[in-house]
């Protein structure tokens, strides 16, 4: 395969961080799909994935300020490389084109 | 009032669990994530919520994916990477901050190898020693179920053991005890014979044995069968002594003469036995049945099925099911069953195995009990070897904790940018091997180099590191390795851990520690150590040269001066031809016969009476025989009575006793008494006792003389030659060589002077003397190397203070003595502790001697004095440096 294979779950994360913008860390990134997917998402595996793309270099990563409520410890913030963000459109377009290939009527 | 609350916290102990599986890069984040969202389940759900949540969170956290990161993250830099010690980059930086260390300090750095280099020779010239010895008699591959018979009997209320065995024993054991043992064979001791090839004469260590012997050893057979012996006209030989018999030509095949007079063919070569075993100088082997074929042999033939007398050495190998312990406790009571009434009444003597793995270490025995040995060295020179190692690793850790002022601020920067302890801990550490490796590659190059030295001390052949570029000492490389292992431990760890705990903000602040004085109690108490073991090497040393002059100047009853005595081969004819030549080439005083050499006793009998005598079995002689003119020729005293003397026709059957014997019998006035001898086997007479002469020492000279009696007899065994006052050795060989291979031709004669034999006595007492030495030397060596760096450094980092001393009048002397002082109450210290301490090991060293030098104070005085006087020299040269620098000069640097 030409680029690297990106899963759902690691796909859904890598909008999260598009979407979380400057924001993104395992807390709320987590807390996001939550809210928007209402499944059970754990800390773990959003983790998990952020490292996996981190390895990909769709993501890259640089520790921010410690909070009170993380007993003083840093987070460390997430955000989409460009070659991030060339994936992802690279799939939407992917999808777009699937979309438009399906032959008519089709039910949904 | 609002109550109190604190804030909920996550459980700490999972905390813990998780800092332990979450590699090291990560942990920051997760756990920060994972306390946050805490927080805000404690908020959202309360505090019991939150903390199940958490807890099923750090299990998550803690699945395959992360421990696989963990795990990879000790192996290899991650993408955050970690501060884990072993990493090149590291290695590279500890390396490079050694050698800056050492180059800074080349004076400190000097000592410390030189120290630790002499240490380590010692320790490992030392440690090949307990090697060699250890392995002694176990190369051969069923070392294990080998053994010697020894036979314990009760006499003199005491129980004597010997190996010395009844001859029809060895049937009995090989026919009723067959499910024990595999081989028993009938052995008699390794003596040297002349060997005759041709026209060419050679004198060869040898020994006679049935033909099972040859697979108890066992030998290894380069040509021929080990079972070549049961043809008794066969022989085998070693592979050395085949050489150097034969050269290149075919051994195999070729007849030797033994003593002129026992022929035999060769009939194969084994490979020599090792340096380390008991049959390192067995050249040749010849079948028991061509020893008793010897013209002066018949009485082996007599004794075949005699169980009374005890005279041969009887060798075994038991069945791989058994062992020599089951072995000998069945073969206990054996001679219960045969000797059916004890010849004098005394109890009847219990048997046992000696195995071979003990013949060498444990050789001694005690009132029918295996005691020590030669493993008493063993475990002295162990120790002494530990002691000096530690004198070694003792210089390294004092001048490493003494200089660790240096060091403070490099230790305070580390920790500020984020070293870890243990990462200090490591450096450190690693400079110390550094430190020993390099010192180590110094001894192995001292032990090559001194290795035949010690060699000759210890009368030892170990091989060194590089024996002629081809053999190869595996053992030291691996003794080596483990002992640069074991000193950077035990050198560096204490430094390691006592610099690696300064307090960063301490060091930094006050701009150097002053933890110098803190650490100063334990350097005293290692220097003290030092001087205290140092101290009871030399007054061990000093103790056990003490001992051997005390043999040395013990009378030994006759004169060994121009004494020369020679083995004489039972073939020879005409000795009376001899010795009428020998008196007539003028080189000669006297000449005589003996039954044995005048520095040992070969022969005791029992089976003496006489009127008055009280105990049963009070009657263990040794017996010597002795011709006219004995006692002129080897220079006795005569205390009562008279010598032999051909004018009294009666004097055949005389006797002469020696004083101990006279104290043994109980006699009052010996001469004139007379004394039945009855063995039951040969002899059955009584004879007169002519004389009495003062004790000879012919054993060890620092046991007591055994009760000797003397008889008029002219046995053909030793010649005893006394060379007239005035000629010289050599002179007189080039005259009477000639004649002896004239009277006595085809065999090479062994001559010995009595001199020289009577040396060989202190050589254990004379190598142990010596390696102690050695070793005291090398103790006081490193001790002082020590103290010359503490005081080095005592005077360094005084230099202020001495300089405003001196600025304000005190004198050289004051400041000498103020720099000494120190030194000087630790030796004395040291001094007080090593007295009691070599007392107690030089009076249990002395205690294996019967005869033995007491231990006076000024063997304590003298040391204590000496090392004493070895301090303050040692470190005036520091001390007077010191006082003599221009004050102006110390303290403008400030």
């Amino acid at each position: 395969m030409a680029r690297a294979y990106l899963g759902e779950f690691e796909e859904l994360v890598l909008l999260t961080v598009a979407v979380l913008d400057s924001d993104a860390y395992g807390v709320t990134i987590a807390a996001e799909l939550n809210r928007r997917t209402e499944r059970p998402v754990s800390l773990s595996g959003v983790h998990v994935a952020l490292y996996r793309l981190e390895e990909k270099a769709f993501v890259s990563s640089e520790l921010g300020s410690p909070t009170a409520a993380r007993g003083g410890r840093r987070k460390r913030i997430f955000t989409v490389t460009t070659l991030g963000k060339h994936m992802l459109s690279d799939m939407r377009e992917l999808r777009n084109q699937l979309w438009e290939s399906i032959p008519l009527p089709f039910i949904y | 009032m609002a109550e109190q609350l604190s804030e909920p916290t996550p459980p700490n102990w999972a905390n813990f669990f998780f800092k332990w599986t979450c590699p090291s890069e990560q942990h920051e984040e997760i756990i920060g994530d994972l306390h946050e969202q805490f927080t805000i389940d404690a908020s959202a759900l309360g505090e019991a919520v939150a903390r199940r949540r958490y807890l099923i969170q750090v299990l998550k956290f803690s699945l395959p994916y992360f421990l696989k990161r963990k795990i990879n993250a000790l192996s290899e830099p991650a993408t955050y990477p970690t501060p884990f010690f072993v990493n090149p980059d590291m290695i590279k930086n500890y390396f490079k901050i050694a050698f800056r260390s050492f180059g800074k300090n080349k004076g400190y750095t000097l000592i410390n190898v030189l120290g630790l280099s002499l240490g380590l020779t010692i320790t490992m010239l030392i440690s090949l020693w307990v090697w060699d010895e250890w392995m002694f008699n176990k190369s051969s591959k069923n070392h294990q179920y080998v053994g010697r018979v020894m036979l314990h009997s009760a006499q003199n209320g005491s129980i004597v053991s010997s190996p010395n065995m009844p001859f029809p024993l060895a049937a009995e054991l090989r026919e009723n005890f067959s499910a024990d043992f595999q081989n028993v064979a009938i052995s008699w001791d390794t003596q040297d014979y002349s060997l005759l090839s041709g026209e060419n004469k050679f004198r060869k260590k040898g020994r006679f044995m049935e033909p099972d012997g040859a697979k108890i050893l066992p030998l290894e057979m380069l040509k021929g069968s080990n079972t070549a012996l049961t043809n008794p006209s066969h022989l085998l030989l070693s592979e050395s002594a085949a050489l150097s018999i034969f050269g290149t030509r075919q051994p195999i095949g070729q007849i030797l003469k033994i003593d002129n007079e026992l022929e035999g063919m060769v009939a194969g070569v084994y490979k020599d036995f090792p340096q380390n075993s008991d049959y390192y100088d067995l050249s040749f082997i010849a079948p028991w049945k061509l020893f008793a074929s010897g013209k002066r042999m018949q009485w082996v033939n007599d004794l075949k099925d005699n169980w009374n007398v005890n005279t041969f050495e009887i060798l075994v190998q038991t069945q791989q099911n058994s062992s020599i312990e089951t072995a000998s406790e069945k073969i206990k009571h054996v001679l219960l069953r045969h000797i059916k009434e004890s010849k004098h009444a005394a109890p009847i003597p219990s048997l046992s195995l000696h195995p071979m793995d003990k013949w060498h270490l444990y050789s001694t025995w005690e009132n029918g009990r295996n005691t020590e040995g030669q493993i008493y060295y063993v475990k002295l020179f162990a120790a002494i070897a530990i002691f000096i190692l530690l004198l070694a690793c003792i210089n390294f850790i004092n001048l490493s904790t003494a200089r660790s002022g240096q060091r403070a601020r490099e230790v305070g920067v580390r920790k500020a940018i984020g070293s870890k302890r243990g990462q200090l801990i490591v450096q450190f550490i690693a400079e110390s091997f550094i430190m020993v490796a390099f010192s180590m590659l110094v001894a192995l190059l001292l032990v090559q180099l001194t290795l035949p030295q010690f060699n000759a001390i210890a009368d030892k052949k170990i091989g060194a590191l590089m024996t002629n570029g081809a053999a190869f000492n595996i053992h030291l490389l691996f003794i080596g390795a483990a002992f640069c292992v074991l000193v950077s431990l035990v050198a560096g760890g204490y430094p390691a851990l006592y610099l690696s705990s300064f307090k960063p903000v301490n060091i930094l602040k006050s701009g150097s520690a002053s933890t110098a004085r803190v650490s100063s109690l334990p350097r005293k108490i290692l220097v003290v150590l030092q001087f205290t073991i140092s101290i009871s090497l030399v007054i061990g040393t000093v103790g056990v040269f003490r001992q051997i002059q005390f043999g040395q100047s013990r009378e030994t009853g006759y004169d060994r001066n121009g004494l020369i005595y020679v083995k004489i081969p039972p073939a020879t004819k005409s000795l009376e031809a001899l010795k009428n030549d020998l008196l007539q080439s003028g080189m000669i005083a006297s000449v005589a016969q003996s039954s044995g050499p005048v520095t040992d006793i070969l022969s005791n009998s029992r089976g003496f009476s006489w009127q008055g005598k009280s105990a049963i079995d009070q009657d263990d002689f040794a017996v010597i025989a002795a011709s006219h003119r004995y006692g002129e020729t080897v220079g006795w005293r005569i205390l009562q009575g008279r010598d032999f003397s051909t004018d009294f026709v009666s004097d055949s059957s005389a006797i002469i006793i020696n004083q101990s014997a006279v104290k043994y019998m109980g006699l009052d006035n010996p001469v004139g008494k007379t004394i039945r001898w009855k063995d039951g086997t040969f002899n059955d007479s009584e004879y007169h006792i002519v004389g009495v002469v003062q004790d000879m020492i012919m054993q060890s000279p620092y046991e007591p003389v055994k009760q000797t009696i003397y008889f008029m007899t002219y046995a053909p065994n030793y010649l005893y030659i006394k060379l007239t006052p005035g000629v010289s050795v050599a002179s007189a060989f080039s005259k009477i060589r000639p004649l002896f291979d004239q009277h006595v031709p085809g065999t090479l004669l062994d001559f010995q002077l009595a001199n020289q034999q009577y040396d060989i006595k202190f050589k254990v007492e004379n190598r142990v003397g010596k390696l102690s030495f050695l070793f005291a030397v090398v103790a006081i060596c490193i001790s002082c190397l020590g103290i010359f760096g503490l005081a080095a450094f005592t005077a360094e980092q005084r230099r202020s203070e001495i300089g405003i001393r001196k600025v304000l009048g005190a004198s050289i002397a004051s400041v000498w003595k103020l720099i000494s002082k120190d030194f000087v109450y630790l030796t004395l210290i040291a001094i007080v502790i090593a007295i009691p301490v070599s007392y107690y090991f030089l009076s249990q060293l002395l205690a294996k001697y019967h005869y033995r030098s007491n231990i006076p104070w000024w063997i304590f005085g003298g040391s204590g004095l000496a090392a004493l006087t070895l301090t303050i020299f040692t470190v005036s040269y520091q001390a007077i440096k010191v006082a003599l620098t221009d004050p102006v000069k110390a303290l403008r640097s400030e």
